[in-house]
């Protein structure tokens, strides 16, 4: 069984499919962390050397070696965001997936075998910066203030990270049936968090239901709290600082489990692929129902915020936005759904 | 061998198979025809695994091939254009595919390259529509799989290329292995192919060995001497393909039919040979305008 999974025509034919990735991840990773970090410790004058040594000697919080490790999280997000939409949405077009569906594998294999290689860029570049940057740091004078405990974890952490995102996005990708649904989708789901924040105060506000909660200090200092529901915006996770402390059990527990929920969820949904409808915005016919509806209230809600932003802010002005908003969105979101694009 | 068994599949609500069922039998070579979008694309599509039946099942010796991906080993699917592979040199192809079946002829796909002239370590982006064509059913045809399938693997081809290619289709027919072709040039399949398929509404009612085909469907042409029989004309089983004053070309496709024609009066009747063409434009209630 092994050995066929191993198989390698369809590893052959996925690796060619997006090798260019693998030399812009590793050429873009190497000129992130260890070129900048050559050219801060190695190249640079000596006493821009010596000043970096006295400004880590005067400051024990500041730890340089950390911030460089966020520079290469934040590349390789955008990169494991390229690379999943090149291997799935952009696979549905001009034929490719009919080709890589008829071929003699089946959907897990072919999915395991995308993930897997996706990972292995990802975890490659990674290790490979890292071991070219670590060399650097070790023959520079910044050697003897690295924590190496905390460069791994941070190393790590920008890793997991990565590949939560990249194993998310590949999953978004099995529901849309085109690059520009991948992408639109992917934006959708990362604001979403903040959109419902955000729909949550203007109704209140329009509907004058107070959203500020008054609470007290142990000292007796008055603080107000908002009562909107407190929704981790996915920002804050992606670009969690490498240097933070915050770092704990939960933050480890949680990525994981993101990583294995979206490949198992990716995996199901590319399992019942249907590429007869690749090219429109879902390929599922039941989750365009789901979209329809989704999307025509979040219109709705919006339109509901720019009445009351355009005339006086009060239930009327809202509901009618509100109204309005409800029939464009539902019609703009029925001509979307029946459009094919055949890029 | 291949046997598809009550097919449906419903694509933006319209029912574009509705129990679509043959049996495809080792050592022949069958077309499937039928009128522009009548679904003969998306049976190949579903007969390679490329999308899933809402009901029904395509078997391989009896297993399931939507169940069991790698009996496609022994299917490969030509599609009409390689866009896929167009990033690939045609020798990177080659050895692609080489890494995907087990039994791909290396020796033979590069033998029927140099044969066509073919450029091996040229792109396949690079070559003209009918080399490409050429080019794809060569590859398709060396992965020595026990099921081919052409979608109109001819198009684009110039004559002289035609005329080998299907040749070169003939030759790669072995007692193991059958070879499905999708096409609108009817006057080919009917000098390669062993059986047709006709898809209409989704169904595939009408099968048949060709040369059963030819001897139960007579075409005559027909001279009346008192004007035509309009009554016998307007039967069921008889089919005017043409007619020029008294002069009638017609179908028929029964015995009995035949015997009360010579009952008519008629001044000659004279029986010509039966082209695809003309029974597919019977069958497809068209003027055989097909794709």
């Amino acid at each position: 069984m092994w050995r066929n999974f191993f198989n390698t025509g369809l590893w052959s034919k996925e690796f060619r499919q997006v090798r260019f990735m693998l030399y812009a991840i590793l050429g873009l990773g190497f000129i992130t962390l260890p070129l900048v970090r050559m050219n801060r410790w190695w190249f640079a004058e000596q006493r821009h050397i010596s000043n970096s040594v006295e400004n880590i000697i005067m400051n024990p919080d500041y730890e340089p070696w950390l911030y460089d490790i966020m520079n290469l999280q934040i590349l390789m997000l955008v990169m494991g965001t390229i690379l999943a939409i090149w291997q799935i949405g952009s696979e549905r077009r001009a034929n490719m997936q009919e080709f890589t569906l008829s071929l003699p594998y089946s959907r897990v294999h072919i999915y395991t075998v995308k993930w897997l290689l996706g990972v292995a860029f990802l975890l490659g570049s990674f290790f490979l910066s890292t071991a070219v940057d670590a060399s650097v740091i070790c023959t520079s004078e910044l050697a003897p203030f690295v924590e190496w405990g905390g460069y791994a974890s941070a190393l790590l952490r920008a890793l997991l990270i990565n590949l939560a995102l990249y194993t998310f996005v590949l999953a978004v990708g099995t529901m849309c049936g085109s690059v520009i649904s991948q992408l639109s989708f992917l934006g959708i789901l990362i604001l979403m968090p903040e959109f419902i924040r955000l729909m949550f105060d203007r109704f209140c506000w329009a509907f004058d239901i107070p959203t500020l909660k008054k609470e007290t200090t142990i000292e007796g200092m008055v603080y107000y709290t908002s009562k909107a529901p407190k929704v981790p915006t996915p920002d804050r996770w992606l670009f969690y600082d490498a240097g933070s402390e915050e770092i704990n059990a939960w933050f480890w527990g949680a990525t994981i489990a993101i990583i294995v929920v979206c490949y198992v969820l990716g995996l199901f949904l590319y399992v019942r692929n249907e590429a007869e409808n690749n090219g429109k915005l879902v390929i599922f016919p039941s989750l365009e129902t789901i979209l329809r509806g989704g999307f025509t209230i979040c219109f709705a809600l919006l339109g509901a915020s720019i009445a009351t932003s355009l005339f006086t802010n009060g239930p009327v002005p809202y509901s009618l936005g509100f109204l309005a908003a409800l029939v464009i969105g539902y019609l703009m979101i029925r001509k979307l759904t029946k459009l094919k694009l055949k890029i | 061998m291949l046997r598809i068994d009550k097919l449906h599949k419903q694509i933006d609500g319209r029912a574009v198979l509705q129990g679509a069922s043959f049996e495809l039998r080792p050592g022949t070579i069958t077309g499937l025809i039928g009128r522009n979008g009548t679904g003969k694309t998306t049976l190949m599509r579903l007969l390679t695994g490329i999308y899933d039946p809402d009901r029904g099942q395509v078997t391989l010796d009896g297993v399931d091939i939507h169940r069991q991906a790698n009996v496609k080993r022994d299917i490969v699917f030509v599609p009409d254009a390689p866009t896929a592979l167009e990033g690939y040199t045609l020798k990177q192809c080659g050895q692609l595919y080489g890494k995907i079946y087990p039994s791909f002829d290396r020796l033979y796909f590069e033998d029927i390259i140099g044969r066509f002239k073919l450029p091996l370590n040229k792109s396949v982006r690079s070559l003209s529509k009918g080399m490409k064509m050429l080019f794809s059913t060569a590859l398709g045809l060396a992965t020595r799989a026990r099921v081919i399938l052409l979608d109109e693997p001819t198009n684009g081809v110039d004559a002289v290329a035609k005329k080998q290619l299907l040749a070169l289709i003939m030759e790669s027919v072995t007692p193991e292995s059958c070879i499905l072709i999708s096409s609108h040039m009817l006057s080919e399949l009917d000098r390669i192919a062993d059986s047709i398929i006709l898809l209409r509404d989704g169904r595939t009612e009408e099968q048949w060995l060709l040369e059963e085909l030819r001897m139960q469907v007579r075409k005559l042409q027909i001279v009346f001497n008192e004007g035509a029989s309009m009554d016998w004309l307007s039967q069921n089983e008889v089919h005017v393909l043409q007619q020029i004053g008294r002069v009638y070309t017609v179908l028929l496709e029964s015995d009995a039919l035949y015997s009360s024609l010579m009952k008519q009066d008629m001044l000659l009747v004279d029986e010509l040979a039966l082209a695809l063409e003309d029974w597919f434009s019977w069958k497809s209630g068209g003027d055989g305008d097909v794709a």
